[in-house]
């Protein structure tokens, strides 16, 4: 009988991990590198006004929800393929607006939303090239979308493959230009891209740290080759963590292209 | 032999102390880290076990270094 984990690539083995109580003990809510730091660094690269509409697209725990209304008082709401992780006591006033949905398929109308942040969730996405088209499908034209993920620094996929046949890729471990041509073929044009990888690196070394055993998070090490023994694939890349702002271009900048 | 074992084991050479669990943090090859470790709780003294220092800690570098 197959397994769900071998349906999926190495990468999306690490979804699992993202609902594990030893990685919310080293991150907090925020369970990704870097946490609101880079948050706080997309939106500042962004042009969101006061009451923006913010879509954050695995939203977990909804805590980057429930940060971006406190702290910009956007009118954020997230959606998250698990549920298992929202919180659902407290105050009604105060539990954030978050759904479950899938990034591939979101559940919003065209043009509905200012911004849209995705941090640390697309290498986990089936279909990368799907759910790039529905960011830009609910954007409206001019909205900006904050982008966070682990990538390859060899600038090339230890698997080769194109955007058009991405479902299909066995190493989601993407490469630079593989993520700029998903943004590009969906309309987007890059604003920004920065390398963070030294938050993902601290993130694994304090999880080391802090955990007796790294069964828990073999994938994750074994993306550093610390002495794991896991998928060969990885072991032939350069781990590293960006964070990148794009822009839907408007319809005159489609027609002039 | 966890860190917690460890603190009931030893005693503190500074002042007989007994040691306890503590968060230390630390700066490692430019990254920022937090680990409870054994520690006098008269004096402050930490104690860095073995199997870090030569264990986890080497995991760590190999992690932060820049290959």
């Amino acid at each position: 009988m197959k397994t769900s984990r071998e349906d999926k690539t190495p990468i999306q083995d690490l979804s699992a991990f993202h609902e594990s109580a030893s990685l919310r003990a080293v991150t907090g809510p925020s369970l990704r590198p870097g946490g609101f730091r880079l948050t706080d660094r997309g939106i500042s690269l962004g042009g969101f006004s006061p009451g923006a509409r913010i879509l954050d697209v695995g939203c977990g725990t909804g805590a980057s929800v429930e940060y971006l209304r406190r702290k910009y008082r956007f009118s954020a709401l997230g959606i998250d393929m698990s549920g298992s992780l929202f919180r659902k006591t407290g105050e009604a006033d105060t539990i954030p607006p978050l759904a479950v949905a899938r990034a591939e398929a979101l559940p919003f109308t065209d043009c509905c939303c200012d911004g849209v942040l995705c941090e640390c969730v697309l290498s986990l996405v089936k279909e990368p090239k799907r759910a790039v088209e529905e960011f830009s499908r609910v954007l409206r034209s001019g909205g900006f979308l904050i982008l966070s993920d682990i990538y390859d620094r060899t600038g090339c996929n230890a698997f080769p493959c194109s955007p058009a046949t991405s479902s299909g890729c066995p190493s989601t471990l993407r490469s630079r230009p593989f993520i700029e041509a998903l943004l590009e073929d969906s309309g987007f044009v890059l604003l920004a891209w920065e390398d963070h990888t030294r938050y993902l690196k601290e993130l694994v070394a304090q999880l080391i740290l802090s955990n007796g055993s790294p069964l828990e998070f073999h994938d994750l090490c074994c993306l550093f080759d610390s002495g794991c023994a896991g998928s060969p694939d990885l072991r032939r890349t350069r781990p590293g963590y960006f964070l990148l702002v794009a822009q839907k271009m408007t319809k005159r900048e489609t027609v002039h292209g | 032999m966890n860190f917690s074992q460890e603190a009931a084991v030893w005693s503190c050479t500074s002042c007989g102390g007994e040691l306890g669990l503590i968060k230390v943090g630390f700066t490692y090859m430019k990254g920022n880290f937090e680990i409870d470790l054994p520690a006098c709780a008269v004096c402050g003294l930490v104690l860095v076990p073995e199997n870090l220092a030569l264990g986890k800690m080497a995991e760590v570098e190999r992690i932060l270094e820049d290959k």
